[in-house]
């Protein structure tokens, strides 16, 4: 029911807010973070589909939200974990690389992609979760002599709580994969 | 990405570090890997600098000496000399304005954790903080929060140990941001309203560092930057962006612009150079408006 109203949430969003301007940032690419955290361990393609009680039960353990009942991961040859994620904060939306040791102890995070929304729409994790897999948001255009980009230090607690929320997936699922 | 025998090649990585997302580009002539290789250093020793002075780690040098500095001298490392020394000389230049003993009240408003001895926030000041010989020692029971300074330095620190392995190379962390080749570059500020962020704004770069502070990020009754005597939130929608050769003067230096546009002038002798950017992405020079009253 939780999941459903999502999704009315999101098409709703979708429907009535303007397109927003979405600052992106590119970093590594899946494979050169895969050859940063894990280096050559061989690894192969797990399919994990959270079940509605593991995501509530995820939810409980780490007290942040589970958007996605699908998780992008592979197993090594060790027992470690290499897993592609997504955090929704209330600014900035990221994919990122996270590394767990065949103990679930994280061995190692990757910053893939970073987006802020720019202008004037409410910017939630609701509305920026509805951009979660897809490609034709918008990218506001920066002067490409810009190469960095400074303003106020903006924490990166969500990132913590990704962490927290994959720690607790391994735990609740993973380890018995 | 590929790198061929002969051309620059560039890399762009980005890791949560000090609380924040720190970004570390670099361009040499070489492959993926070394550039690789080389931004590792780069996150391992600003990794060594988050686990000596965080607030938030219990099992920082940090913590230590906030526990311990009122009881007896503590021997501290060079680093923590370093940036110490650095905050209690601008302490003084500023007449407190600037002041890491402000700590209790941002523990008080729920910005720092709350785990360490209580400690009134009325008690004390930077003039009660003492580094003799590479020890510190607490006059009263005290908090020192390093924060921004701690962050510009371990920019400051990251670029330095490798800037001469690599033709270029930014640390962003959060905001606070050093080149490598800064000269004829230019940046981009984040301009903010009262819903948030509306724009970037571009800007050449004046020295090596830059840094910016604001609060279009923080809850809505939430501040960071408080004033040392009056111990009150500065409440300003501008945020103000400070260039500098260090990004931890840069940084601190911001806090100073924001708190006493008086203070102008010693940025002249810092060589640095102070702007501030409006709700509509207006910049304005803070040393010229200070001239121009």
């Amino acid at each position: 029911m939780k999941k459903f109203f999502l999704k009315v949430v999101a098409f709703v969003g979708l429907a009535l807010l303007p397109v927003a301007d979405l600052y992106a940032e590119v970093y590594l690419s899946t494979e050169q973070a895969r050859e940063v955290l894990w280096q050559s361990t061989s690894m192969n393609p797990v399919t994990v589909v959270l079940t509605d009680e593991q995501m509530d039960s995820i939810e409980d353990a780490s007290d942040t939200r589970v958007y996605n009942d699908e998780l992008k991961a592979w197993k090594t040859e060790t027992g470690g974990w290499f897993i592609i994620d997504q955090v929704v904060g209330k600014h900035e939306y990221i994919d990122m690389a996270v590394a767990l040791t065949k103990d679930g102890k994280v061995k190692g995070i990757e910053i893939l992609q970073y987006r802020e929304a720019y202008g004037s729409q409410v910017r939630h994790p609701k509305w920026l979760a509805q951009f979660l897999g897809k490609d034709h948001t918008e990218y506001l255009e920066l002067d490409e002599q810009i190469k960095s980009i400074s303003g106020a230090t903006l924490s990166s607690r969500h990132i913590t709580e990704g962490i927290n929320r994959l720690t607790h997936t391994w735990d609740q699922v993973l380890k018995h994969l | 990405m590929l790198a061929t025998q002969s051309a620059t090649n560039h890399i762009k990585r980005c890791k949560p570090l000090l609380g924040t997302y720190v970004e570390v580009s670099v361009s040499l002539e070489s492959d993926d890997n070394a550039l690789l290789d080389i931004t590792e250093y780069v996150f391992s020793e600003i990794q060594r600098i988050e686990n000596l002075m965080s607030f938030h780690d219990p099992d920082s040098e940090l913590s230590y000496v906030n526990r311990e500095a009122y009881r007896h001298s503590c021997p501290i490392s060079k680093d923590m000399e370093e940036v110490l020394t650095a905050a209690l000389t601008l302490s003084k230049i500023t007449n407190g304005i600037y002041d890491i003993s402000i700590a209790p009240t941002l523990v008080r408003n729920g910005l720092l954790p709350d785990y360490l001895p209580n400690v009134d926030d009325e008690q004390a000041n930077w003039q009660d903080v003492s580094i003799v010989n590479g020890n510190i020692s607490f006059k009263r029971k005290a908090l020192l929060d390093l924060g921004g300074i701690a962050k510009g330095y371990a920019v400051d620190r990251a670029l330095c140990m490798v800037e001469n392995l690599v033709e270029n190379i930014t640390v962003n962390a959060g905001g606070d941001l050093r080149m490598k080749e800064w000269s004829g570059q230019s940046v981009g500020i984040k301009a903010s309203n009262a819903k948030g962020l509306k724009s970037i704004i571009r800007t050449p770069m004046h020295q090596a560092a830059l840094a910016t502070s604001g609060n279009y990020y923080m809850d809505r009754n939430k501040n960071s930057i408080i004033h040392s005597s009056t111990k009150k939130a500065v409440k300003d929608k501008r945020s103000v962006s400070v260039f500098a050769s260090s990004c931890m003067l840069a940084d601190a230096l911001t806090k100073v612009a924001f708190l006493d546009i008086n203070l102008m002038p010693i940025f002249n002798s810092y060589g640095a150079k102070a702007i501030s950017v409006d709700e509509n992405g207006n910049i304005q020079d803070l040393c010229e408006a200070l001239e121009n009253g």
